[in-house]
Parts: structure tokens; sequence; C-alpha cells
């Protein structure tokens, strides 16, 4: 019960939030130096036409309504024509958000549980060779970049040991998968055709990889510490002394309280990906948002750049909110926190 | 004394603390016997090693703690040598801690009842209890320590507790296992006066109905006065005096126990070292003779290098002190 309240609370608190993002993303927009008209419409449109889509667009309205004007047909999912593609905005954002959301699940939540895992057997057989073998990695990787893990990957797993597709993208040409979620591995595993749903993972695997290598080192690092530092507090000698067998402490009384931190963690990590894939994507050819969003940048396209940063701060406060429930399940101290 | 009839005894048990790769010799060759049915109390200052002592009887030392040598018997059994499936055992059955710090003794994200049901489920494994069983062994242990609306209780968090209240939950926790051997390390600290009472009372009962055998570990004189039969002086990871409690509250030998006595009003306030000029020395360079050499009014030049061993003061009284032995210390 105060769990569920405790969740209301922090669904109507990010709704300011949320309204806070728009403003700031609306105002950004508006400080952006240039006359929109003339950027649409290029540098040789006469005055009648320019009027004419400032009249339409609400441009001559006070700067309040046009925000409002703005809201309104971004929550309706329009975000104008696309300057660069010629396209809507949201026509864009529907070809090319999948690639990405695709890329981030697969980069994002499998590697939590590898984390853990990592992390749980490092405690457990501290300074034993799994250990050792786990922190080797650890420090290893998460001082590598992503893009060099990209680089390396292509290198070794294109060229010498050809098992990755080096033309990149998300399919090899021969495979065409109907669209149902625009997730390729699933679309192709819904339209029985395995070889595809292959294909397509082989595609995505070592982008996935490059993305989530050194995230995941570090948060396995996060696990191990904090179980270690849990081990010897009194309430796990508690249950120790009173005979309760060691895997039962260690699944039931020392886990709980050691993963609530790395949790945090990870929520971050997590929303931080959609920002990050940029590189990945590039060195991938992968057709997803980041490029997208790169591609508008370039080429001064405001309409592309708002939705795709609007898009990616929506990710960020979806993924605190997710984190923030996670915690309050975990950790009864959070809900009370949260109700005050 | 015969063996047999002791349910614990620590032979030269001598444990060590390593922290940045300095080590600290702690316990230094502590004996310690507890008599089947009986209450023993365990006295000394801050620092001294009684926790430590505690918790090396059930093998739940910090993960940085050394047990240097020594067996600790418990029913004859060498609990420091026992198989995990014995060890397991004991700590289901033999004993139990009540641990000094109430407020980290419970685990902040699980529930009272989680935690207590667990931990009596495998003290009454044997038994083979039902969990409504448990759970009313469980509503019984808190009714016990006067807690008002147990089943309140049960379904909360630690931190939705007061200090107090977490302070008799971890009480209870340890009395409702019902092993045959209970270590209180100061139980009640963080109570008030007639709670405090009360429980040193119902300990008291356990041991008089029940047979239970106790050891308390206490600053306080006067629950050593109150509860235990036989008493033993700690200073620095060493008993230097012991035996029978009236005895040795009659006749304290030790200028360490005659000291503490000295100092008992102070007692009540803010602990021993306070009374006594000077401080507990550092455990990583300890003196090489008695540990309380530096801060003792009678020491003589032996105390430095030597080691005093025990002397007999009267029939179930004994000492570990060479000023003692000559004769030369006289309470005032
Ligand atoms: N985990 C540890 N690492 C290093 N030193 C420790 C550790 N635990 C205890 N010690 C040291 O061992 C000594 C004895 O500690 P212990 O907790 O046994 O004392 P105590 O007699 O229970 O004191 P108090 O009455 O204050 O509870 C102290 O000097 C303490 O600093
Ligand atoms: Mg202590």
């Amino acid at each position: 019960m105060l769990l569920f309240k405790s969740i209301m609370k922090r669904l109507a608190s990010s709704i300011v939030v949320l309204l806070g993002l728009t403003i700031v993303i609306f105002a950004l927009m508006k400080a952006v130096p240039g006359d929109p008209a003339r950027l649409a419409l290029g540098p040789n449109a006469p005055e009648e036409v320019l009027e004419h889509y400032r009249e339409v667009n609400h441009l001559n309205e006070p700067i309040p309504v046009q925000y409002f004007y703005w809201l309104s047909n971004a929550v309706q999912g329009d975000f104008g024509t696309s300057s660069y593609t010629q396209r809507a905005v949201s026509q864009d954002i529907k070809d090319f958000a999948p690639a990405t959301i695709e890329l981030v699940i697969w980069a994002g939540i499998p590697p939590l549980f590898v984390a853990l895992f990592l992390g749980v057997i490092s405690a457990q057989h501290k300074n034993k060779w799994p250990d050792y073998l786990t922190r080797f990695l650890g420090y290893i990787f998460v001082a590598t970049p992503t893009f060099v893990f990209a680089v390396l990957f292509i290198l070794i797993f294109g060229y010498w040991l050809p098992v990755m597709p080096t033309i990149g993208g998300r399919l090899s040409p021969q495979f065409t998968i109907a669209p149902v979620t625009g997730m390729y591995i699933v679309d192709a595993l819904i339209g029985g055709q395995p070889a595809a749903a292959w294909d397509a993972f082989l595609h995505l695997l070592f982008p996935a990889l490059a993305l989530s290598l050194g995230k995941t080192m570090q948060e396995a690092r996060i696990t191990r510490a904090s179980m270690l530092q849990n081990a010897d507090k009194d309430y796990i000698t508690m249950v120790t002394s009173q005979g309760v067998p060691k895997k039962i402490v260690n699944r039931r009384f020392l886990l709980k309280p050691s993963v609530i931190p790395t949790v945090t963690v990870m929520g971050m990590d997590f929303a931080s990906l959609f920002g990050n894939a940029f590189l990945v994507e590039r060195i991938f050819n992968w057709p997803g948002l980041s490029s997208y969003g790169m591609n508008a940048i370039l080429n001064k396209d405001s309409n592309a750049v708002v939705a795709v940063v609007l898009i990616i701060g929506l990710a960020f406060v979806g993924t605190s909110i997710v984190v923030d429930i996670v915690a309050m399940i975990l950790d009864p101290r959070m809900r009370q926190a949260r109700t005050r | 004394m015969e063996t047999n009839n002791n349910i614990l005894e620590i032979k030269d048990l001598s444990v060590s603390y390593t922290v940045a790769n300095v080590v600290t010799h702690v316990l230094e060759k502590v004996n310690l016997t507890v008599p089947k049915g009986k209450s023993v109390g365990l006295v000394g200052e801050s620092g001294c090693g009684k926790t430590t002592t505690m918790r090396a009887i059930l093998g739940v030392l910090p993960s940085n703690a050394n047990i240097e040598s020594g067996e600790i018997l418990f029913n004859g059994t060498d609990v420091l040598k026992m198989p995990y499936n014995q060890l397991q055992e004991f700590r289901q059955t033999g004993a139990g801690l009540i641990f000094q710090d109430p407020s980290s003794a419970l685990n902040p994200v699980i529930s009272i009842k989680k935690q207590f049901l667990t931990s009596l489920k495998y003290a009454h494994k044997d038994k083979n209890y039902s969990s409504a069983q448990l759970y009313d062994k469980a509503i019984e242990a808190l009714n016990a320590v006067s807690l008002a609306d147990p089943k309140r209780i049960m379904n909360s968090f630690p931190f939705q507790l007061s200090g107090g209240m977490r302070q008799r939950v971890c009480i209870a926790m340890t009395l409702a296992g019902e092993k045959e051997l209970l270590l209180a390390d100061e139980p009640g600290t963080a109570l008030d006066v007639t709670i405090q009472d009360q429980i040193l009372r119902l300990i008291k009962n356990l041991v008089e109905t029940l047979d239970l055998s106790v050891i308390m570990v206490t600053h306080s004189l006067g629950v050593i006065r109150q509860v235990t039969t036989e008493v033993n002086v700690m200073y620095a990871g060493s008993i230097v005096e012991g035996g029978d409690t009236h005895q040795v509250f009659e006749h304290p030998s030790h200028p360490y126990t005659i000291a503490l006595m000295d100092c008992l009003p102070k007692l009540t306030g803010t602990g021993i070292s306070e009374g006594i000029p000077g401080r507990i020395p550092d455990y990583d360079h300890p003196p090489a003779g008695c540990r309380f050499y530096p801060r003792c009014t009678y020491a003589l030049d032996r105390c430095k290098s030597e080691v005093p061993g025990k002397t007999i003061v009267e029939d179930d009284h004994w000492v570990a002190c060479f000023a003692a032995e000559e004769g030369k210390v006289c309470p005032k």
C-alpha cells in the first residue's frame, strides 16, 4: 500500500520534470540564432511565402503561446518537417528509433544480469581465480573507450576471424523482414525466419558488446565491493551466528542490501546508452536515432534536433522512474523518504 | 573443577586483527570457563576484547581477524576444529549471541518477520515446527521482552522501530532460539533502567528454570552482582582475575579490579576509562609483561617483562598478578 502510494507520487513528480524538460528544449530552440522560416524554406523563398509559413506555424504569436502550440503538437507526435530529409520528423523517428531501441535493449538489459552475476561470483571467491580474472578484465574494459572496442571488434571479428558482417547495418541484404515491432530479431522470429533472426543477431552483437562491456565491468565491480563491505556487517554476522546456512545468508540477506547501490548506477548507465550509442552507430553503420540526430545537428535541422533531444530526455526520465521504483521495491526506506 | 560440568571452556585463546598490514594482538591467552546452568560475568573497560571473545566462540569474527592459538571447547568439542556441518549445528542449538549494537544487527531492507522466522527455523530445525508455530514462538518471545503490539513489530522494517525496540527485538530473537548457552553482549545498554532490569530478570529466570548457561558481558558491576555467580575481569585482552562473584567483590585482588571498584560511582556515566588514569595499551605493541603494568600503582620490576600466572586467592577465586602473589596489594 505504502509502496503503491510512493510509486504514484514518483510518477506525479516526474510530470513536473517532463514539463521542465520541454520548456528547456523549447527555450533552446528559440535561442538558436536565425529565422526558422528562412531556415526551413531556404535563401530564395520570397517574403510572402515566409510570412505565410510564419502564420501557419504560429511564429508571430508571443513566445508562451508558441510554446503551447509546439507542446500540443509534440504531444500528438507532430514535430514538423525535417528540413534535411523533407519528411515529417515523426516519420523519420519511426524509421530510426527502433534500431536504437533494439541496440540499447541488448546493450542495456542482459549486461545487468552479467554484471550482477560477475560481481557476486567475484565477491564469493574473493582473492581466488574467478575474482582475479573478473577484476583483471574489469580494469582493462573499464579503461577502454567504446569506440576502441568498436574498431577492435571490426578488426578481430570482421577481418581476422570473419564471424561478423563487416559492412555493418542491421541485416544482410538477402533477407527481408516484415516489420511488426521494428526490432529485427523479434520480428524475424515472429515471421518464422530463424536464419534472418540469427543474421540480425550477429549484426547486433558486436555494437551491443562495444557499448556495454565497460559499463558491465564497472557495475560488477560496484556489486563486488558492496557485497564484501556488507558481508562483515553485524546483520549478516547475526544470521550466520544463528546457524543459517551460508547459501541462504548470501541469497536472502546479503544480496538485497548489496545490489541497491548498483541499481542506481545501472539506471544511469542505461539511460546514457542513448547518447553514447552515437559513435558505435557511426562505426557499425547502424541506422539509429543517434546517427540521425547527429546528421540533423550538422544540417541545422532544428525540428529533428528537438525531437531527438526530447526523446533522449524522455528516455532519461523514464529510466530514472524505473530505477526509483526498483529501488523502492528493494529498499523500504526509500518508500518512507518519498512519502514525506 | 571437573571438565564434564563445564558447558564451555576457552583455553589460551589468542586473537589478532590485521588492519592495513599492522597486526594488533588483541586477545592474549584468554581462559574462561562456564559451568553448566550458571551465569558467568565478563567485565572490563571499553576495547578490552569482550566482543571479540564472544564472536570467537561462534566463529563469526570479522574477516580481518585471526585466531592465533587456543581452544574453545563446547561440551568437550573444540569449536575451532568443527567441520562446517557440526559448526552449523552448534550455532543452531548450542550457543546464541545477543549483539551489542542493536541498530546494526538487524538487516535494514528485510522485514523483522522474515529475519525472525528464518533465524528460528534453523534454531529449531530438529523440531520441524510449522511456520505458524514458529510465528507463535516469535510473538511469544517479543511479548517476553515486553514489546507492545508484537504483530505490528513483526511486519515492520528496522528503521520503523526505535533503538530500544530494535534492541529488544534482537534479544527476543536470540532468546527464542532456546540455545544451551547465551552470550549476552551488554544487553540493554540502550534501554531505560526498568526495562533493562526486566530483561536481566528474564535471563536470570531462564537460567533458573531452563538450566540456561550465560556469559554476561557488561561494563556494569551492578549487573554482574545482580545476575552472575562467577565473574571474569578482563584487561587489555587477558583475564586478570576471576572466580566466585561474591568472593571477587569481597576481596578484589588485582590492582585493576580494585581500581574498577573504586570508580564504581563513575561507572554509571561514561564508562570506566575515565575513572582509572591512563588507557588501554596499543595492541600493536603491547607491553611484554603484564599488560596493566604501565597503569599499575603496585607495579614491580618483574611485571615489566614477565607475564604473571594464576595465583589462588581463596577456594574459588584466582588472580594473575605478581604484586598480589607477594601480598603487596592491599585494597584501601
Ligand atoms: N574488525 C576489527 N578490526 C580491527 N580491530 C578491531 C576490530 N574489531 C575490534 N577491534 C579492536 O579490538 C579491540 C577489542 O575490541 P572489542 O570490540 O572486542 O572490545 P569490547 O571489549 O567489546 O569493547 P566495548 O566495551 O567498547 O564493546 C579494540 O581495540 C578494537 O579496536
Ligand atoms: Mg563490545
